[in-house]
């Protein structure tokens, strides 16, 4: 019983942290190469989880996403059951929390990439799309990982919002970390430390892993 | 070609995804899950009364715990219990009257009780001198439950005003998120002292570990506790099941032996 | 090096060789402060030109004009009969469409795909056995074919350069601009690359725009000459009278 809030985190990181990736690459893209001075305004926005309290978040997720919002309704009218305090109240409020960690590292690394490759590209009569796709993503390889990377992490870790907008449902929205807070309230330490090493051992091994791989991949160009 | 070694590290996470089909609710109409909202002073006591439970029918009462206020705050946005068990008779009232109980259902399970209890380090003997160990200087801080949304936050800052502590305490005080959180701050030595619920100093986890006083019942109004099912279950009739079987006489037995006091079924909730 | 006749790369559509016209007028400003104006009226015919200037001069800001890189705030640029810019008619063509070539001093060679990879990059519209066919074709002729395979982190100066002029070259450009292609390099490579542009441009006779600081350069290559200082152009036509006229001072070197 104790590994199942385990595997709920992991599938939530994984399932997050993958969409994101989608995500997140085309808003980066608009934001690094958008021609529109707006711009600035949308970052600023995109940034926000990482300076607001989680329950300020938390709170506003669950106004947008309880049964009284125009989402909530449109959720529960489609599926038969409401979008807060399901999983997939949690992914969708983990998508918007894990966006700077995904958004960021892109775009720093977008326009990090030597912007007369770009032009050049341009005059040998490649698309803006294509030269994206061809040129500014390889070359941006290094953002990738860490925007993924970091928004596994932060997805599996994150504790406040997710409890605002899950409920601790076993099985369907405690996460580990609501299940560590959990053992502890219970006083059950040995449990709660078994649980905190065993994520501690996860993370630690993904993150190692997606770096030491990644090391081989991109040092042959970013060596001169 | 570049994307090879990322997709492979990507592997792991996507198997995890794939492989974890999702959990709803069991299945089987042989075994359902009951999801209980429970307030926190019932940490321990659930646990036992879902265990008894277990024995005799098939289904399984998964708990939740936390304070009671926050409960009602989800519970009237729509989170998908089956049943709540609050720690005041208050919350399970006005879910009734705003239509997120089923109507019939509420009853009073308990009546819970406060007490001062301190640790076995702190070298202070609340046993004799009640109210007083507050005071001490032993004592740097004092955990009590947030009166906000805990009842037993609510009842402990009854009875130090009742007592004429709360100022003089209010610097030294330190709030739980619920009742549970809050014993947790004093058995972890946290806190030297705290107003706990008689249950959890009855517990397992804590009863041989500290000393307490009970604090007289005149101080503060009781705590009564009422269990309902709520109108958004899928699974009404096992919850009324489990209800049931709580005003039984296997289920007073354990509340009683967590320092409940039990009304007799028949008696209604004081204060109606 | 000794200079062995290569043949050329196989004919390629006759690029129509019509002169670059350009007048055009770009500003910057910090605020409403005028910090620098590029006002230039010139005349590029097919053969080499020499575009020549201190720093700061204006030379690369005139480049990225006529490649499309960044806009004049009026003027009109064109190729013979084709409009690239103008402001009064608003026209202004993306850079993917000028068919200009553009070799920046930096060259911008996309370091993940091989020499080969980069040259064949621009004629992604041919199919693949056409497009190594040319890139290979393009890249003997400046005798770097040796180093198809290889990247760009990989070789040498003298190989880069080579590679980033064949990848320009090969998509058939109506002009050719080179911004201090040979800077980087030793005399006997720029002999050698100098030699191969000459030959290239014999059959073809773009408008080449080549900047340099170096009078050896301008005197080889040169047909005509443009001086370029703060913005605007000083002086404009055969680099023997022009050279003697200007010193080290105004950017020329050896």
């Amino acid at each position: 019983m104790s590994f199942e809030s385990l595997l709920l985190s992991l599938r939530l990181a994984a399932i997050v942290s993958l969409l994101l990736l989608a995500i997140a690459l085309l808003l980066a893209a608009w934001l690094a190469f958008g021609r529109w001075r707006g711009r600035f305004l949308v970052e600023a926005f995109v940034a926000l989880p990482l300076v607001l309290p989680p329950t300020v978040l938390g709170f506003y997720l669950l106004v947008a996403m309880g049964p009284r919002s125009p989402l909530g309704r449109l959720w529960s009218g489609l599926f038969g059951r409401g979008l807060a305090f399901s999983f997939e109240g949690l992914v969708v409020a983990s998508l918007l929390y894990s966006l700077p960690f995904a958004v960021q590292p892109l775009v720093s690394s977008f326009r990090n990439v030597d912007p007369r490759l770009v032009q050049a590209s341009a005059l040998l009569g490649v698309s803006r799309s294509r030269t994206f796709f061809r040129i500014v993503l390889p070359l941006s390889f290094p953002g990738l990982v860490t925007a993924f990377v970091l928004s596994f992490a932060h997805t599996l870790g994150e504790f406040g919002v997710v409890l605002m907008v899950g409920g601790n449902l076993p099985g369907i929205t405690r996460t580990v970390s609501i299940a560590i807070y959990d053992s502890v309230e219970a006083m059950d330490y040995s449990g709660a430390g078994r649980l905190a090493l065993v994520l501690l051992l996860i993370s630690f091994s993904a993150l190692s892993i997606v770096y030491a791989v990644n090391r081989r991949v991109w040092s042959p160009w970013t060596a001169r | 070609m570049k994307l090879v070694p990322f997709a492979s590290s990507c592997l792991p996470f996507f198997l995890c995804a794939a492989a974890l089909t999702p959990r709803g609710p069991a299945l089987s109409p042989q075994s359902r899950e009951i999801r209980v909202a429970a307030a926190a002073d019932l940490q321990f006591a659930m646990k036992d009364l879902a265990a008894e439970y277990e024995k005799g029918a098939g289904n399984k009462v998964i708990p939740t715990f936390g304070s009671s206020g926050n409960f009602f705050s989800q519970i009237q946005n729509g989170a998908p219990f089956d049943a709540f068990f609050s720690a005041d008779v208050e919350y399970a009232r006005k879910l009734e009257a705003s239509g997120h109980a089923e109507p019939g259902t509420l009853f009073m399970y308990a009546i819970g009780r406060i007490v001062i209890w301190v640790p076995a380090g702190v070298r202070v003997d609340v046993a004799r001198n009640h109210w007083d160990v507050l005071l001490d200087p032993e004592v740097q801080r004092v955990a009590v439950a947030n009166p906000q949304h805990a009842p037993y936050g609510r009842a402990a800052v009854d009875a130090l005003k009742g007592a004429g502590l709360f100022e003089k305490l209010e610097a030294k005080i330190v709030y739980g998120e619920n009742i549970s959180q809050t014993a947790q701050f004093v058995e972890s030595g946290n806190a030297q002292a705290g107003i706990l619920s008689y249950s959890h100093a009855l517990s397992a986890p804590m009863k041989d570990k500290g000393a307490f006083w009970m604090i007289p019942q005149d101080l503060y109004p009781p705590i009564e506790q009422a269990a309902v099912v709520l109108k958004s279950s899928a699974q009404k009739d096992a919850a009324r099941a489990f209800l049931a079987f709580v005003k039984g006489p296997a289920a007073r037995a354990i509340l009683e032996r967590y320092g409940f006091t039990v009304p007799a079924v028949s008696a209604p909730p004081k204060g109606l | 090096m000794v200079a062995v006749d290569r043949p050329l790369t196989p004919p390629l559509l006759r690029a129509e060789s019509a002169p670059l016209t350009a007048h055009l007028r770009k500003e910057f400003r910090d605020g409403r402060a005028l910090t620098f104006a590029l006002d230039v009226a010139v005349e590029v015919p097919p053969g080499f030109t020499i575009l020549s200037g201190p720093s700061g001069a204006g030379k690369s800001t005139l480049l990225d004009c006529l490649a499309g890189l960044t806009s004049p705030g009026a003027g009109r640029i064109a190729v013979g009969e084709r409009v690239l810019f103008d402001s009064s008619a608003h026209v202004n063509l993306a850079p993917q469409k000028r068919r200009v070539a553009y070799v920046f001093q930096s060259l911008a060679l996309f370091p993940h795909l091989t020499v080969e990879e980069n040259v064949a990059y621009g004629l992604g519209h041919l199919p693949l056995a056409e497009r190594r066919a040319r890139a290979r074709g393009v890249l003997d002729s400046f005798r770097a074919g040796h180093v198809l395979a290889r990247r760009p982190g990989e070789i040498s100066g003298g190989e880069r350069q080579r590679a980033a002029l064949a990848r320009s070259l090969v998509t058939d450009p109506q002009i050719l601009l080179l911004d201090e292609p040979l800077s980087a390099l030793d005399e006997e490579l720029r002999a050698g690359i100098v030699e191969d542009l000459r030959r290239w441009n014999a059959a073809r006779q773009l408008p080449v725009v080549y900047v340099t600081h170096s009078r050896e350069e301008a005197r080889s290559l040169g047909e005509r000459l443009i001086a370029l200082d703060a913005g605007s152009v000083v002086a404009q036509g055969a680099p023997q009278d022009i050279l003697a006229r200007i010193s080290a001072r105004d950017g020329m070197g050896r």
